[in-house]
């Protein structure tokens, strides 16, 4: 059974101090932006939201690589708790992009070439998350979602590039942005100072939960052991 | 854009989008501490019925 972990609890009163330093800074430090008014504000979480669904979607990929090379099933248990947290990461991204595209884009969704790509990432790796949860036999579920975990990250990159790849009207934070584009704006340097601590924030954050998770992994499969120990004696 | 060279308040969508992404963060955390301890529960039924299996084998 798992013991209580120092460090783990470190993590978790550091990550909840982060998140309200954060809210300081995004609400109350960050300048408001003139044209877009407050509803700028929420761009800070929607970047680092999906900073972290590409990060937790890359954790999820080198396991699933690492599981295939070592058939070491804690890399198992990383990549998938990895992609729950990036699925989960990437439906706050996607709904904090809907209501920031209402005011600034006079709609709550279209069919744009990064939203488009972002909802069919999202899709992959709910897909991913019920074939893991679908299969019966342990050996058979860890080969075949590593395979479709490796798969599946073609969609990571195609999501980040589909601003500068086709013509869109979403903004674009670092580079140039399409001359068609819809709520760009610069940035002061607080705004900058803000996005980076929000994006620092979001990683402690992602660490932490993933660790948790882990750990809730590993539970389960020893609970599945022991069922599977006293079913067969 | 519908907001340029306007003064429009959208506080109300930061409201909003604030308000959404407290609840998806809040309940997945309710989720996995949930989770956490039903599996905990399960575990040590488990043990205990496991070890009862032993002693009469």
């Amino acid at each position: 059974m798992l013991r209580s972990n120092p460090r783990l609890k470190l993590m978790t009163v550091s990550s909840l101090i982060l998140i309200v330093l954060s809210m300081y800074m995004v609400l109350i430090y960050a300048p408001r932006e003139v044209i877009m008014g407050e509803i700028q504000r929420i761009f800070y979480y929607h970047v680092s939201s999906g900073w972290i669904a590409a990060l937790a979607f890359l954790v999820t990929l080198i396991t699933s690589i690492m599981f295939l090379a070592t058939q070491n099933e804690r890399h198992d248990h990383i990549a998938i708790s990895s992609a729950e947290i990036g699925v989960i990461f990437t439906t706050m991204n996607i709904v904090s992009g809907s209501v920031w595209a209402r005011p600034v884009w006079n709609t709550w969704w279209t069919w744009d070439p990064r939203l488009t790509t972002a909802t069919i990432m999202w899709l992959l790796y709910i897909a991913y998350l019920f074939l893991h949860a679908g299969l019966e036999d342990h050996d058979r579920r860890r080969h075949i979602t590593a395979v479709y975990g490796i798969v599946a990250f073609i969609s990571v990159p195609l999501t980040f590039m589909a601003i500068r790849i086709w013509r869109t009207i979403h903004p674009v934070v670092i580079g140039s942005a399409d001359p068609d584009a819809e709520g760009q704006f610069d940035m002061t340097a607080r705004m900058t100072t803000t996005l980076l601590f929000t994006v620092s924030t979001f990683t402690v954050l992602y660490f932490t939960i993933l660790w948790h998770r882990v750990r809730i992994q590993s539970l389960f499969e020893y609970m599945s052991k022991l069922q599977h120990q006293m079913y067969n004696d | 854009m519908l907001l340029e060279n306007s003064q429009v308040d959208t506080s109300n969508y930061l409201l909003l989008g604030f308000t959404i992404l407290t609840i998806i963060s809040a309940g997945y955390c309710i989720y996995l501490f949930n989770r956490f301890s039903k599996l905990k529960q399960q575990i040590s039924k488990t043990e205990k019925l496991n070890s009862i299996h032993n002693k009469d084998a």
